[in-house]
């Protein structure tokens, strides 16, 4: 029967997974990727002139949203979208949070791999991420 | 880019998640669910013949020549499915997981700060 098979095995009460859950959270938060990306993110959100050109930026490729889809964006609104996103990268607070970013989504996504294929599921699409936000 | 090397500190704690995730109620429901609907070749035979008429009618319908008794074909495989206990159990069992899974990063993400889950996602975009 089913369930006398599992009431055999020894269970683990939620109660446990969770404070494994939290172990695990605790120590991916002392890998220097990770303090490395908090330091980043908050000189970057710190940096208001960086901020306004990040905005800049996203207004741009907001109002081009449609003619993308419709790939009807004209030269010079590609380039003025290109010298917006040059301009916010040019900022060394910008620079150094997308790096920080770019190194602890490396590292997380071999941690997540890692999960993934020890508990038969994959853990980030079970978790509904998506990278189309 | 060179892969990270992950730290033991980190590799310890990876491996206790995942032994207590394996260990939890959930997991042992999901899996041994998986289990039986592997062994079960009448399931498998279900599935496999779902997953074929689907994607004809599928494939009908985007020529324009799909048929009524194709489509009446299809709701009658889709009953069956409904109505096998094995694939049914499977199906709940693996949304049970899932949920857990969720409510585990949903931990996770608020003492880090940002969601795990989407830092840990392979982009496909």
């Amino acid at each position: 029967m089913y369930t006398d098979n599992i009431n055999s095995l020894e269970v683990a009460p939620l109660s446990v997974v969770k404070q494994a859950a939290r172990d695990f959270a605790v120590a991916l938060a002392e890998t220097p990727q990770f303090k490395a990306f908090e330091e980043a993110s908050l000189h970057f959100y710190k940096d208001a002139e960086a901020q306004q050109a990040l905005q800049a930026y996203q207004r741009k490729l907001q109002s081009l949203r449609m003619m993308f889809m419709l790939n009807a964006v004209s030269p010079e609104e590609q380039s003025e979208l290109e010298r917006l996103h040059e301009e916010f990268l040019a900022y060394p607070s910008a620079k150094a949070y997308l790096q920080a970013q770019t190194d602890l989504v490396a590292l997380c996504q071999v941690v997540g791999d890692l999960l993934s294929e020890q508990i038969g599921l994959n853990y980030a699409a079970a978790c509904g991420a998506s990278c189309c936000g | 880019m060179p892969s990270p090397v992950l730290s033991p500190q980190l590799l310890e704690t990876i491996e206790g998640l995942t032994q207590n995730l394996l260990a939890s109620e959930t997991f042992l429901h999901y899996r041994a669910a998986k289990n039986r609907l592997e062994n079960d070749t009448v399931s498998q035979n279900l599935l496999k013949e779902l997953s074929r008429v689907q994607a004809h009618v599928r494939e009908a319908q985007d020529n324009g020549t799909v048929r009524q008794e194709e489509i009446e074909t299809l709701r009658q495989i889709q009953t069956r499915v409904q109505e096998n206990s094995t694939i049914m159990e499977y199906v709940a069992a693996q949304q049970g997981a899932v949920n857990l899974l969720r409510e585990i990063n949903d931990d996770i993400s608020a003492l880090l700060g940002v969601n795990f889950a989407v830092l840990a996602q392979k982009s496909t975009c």
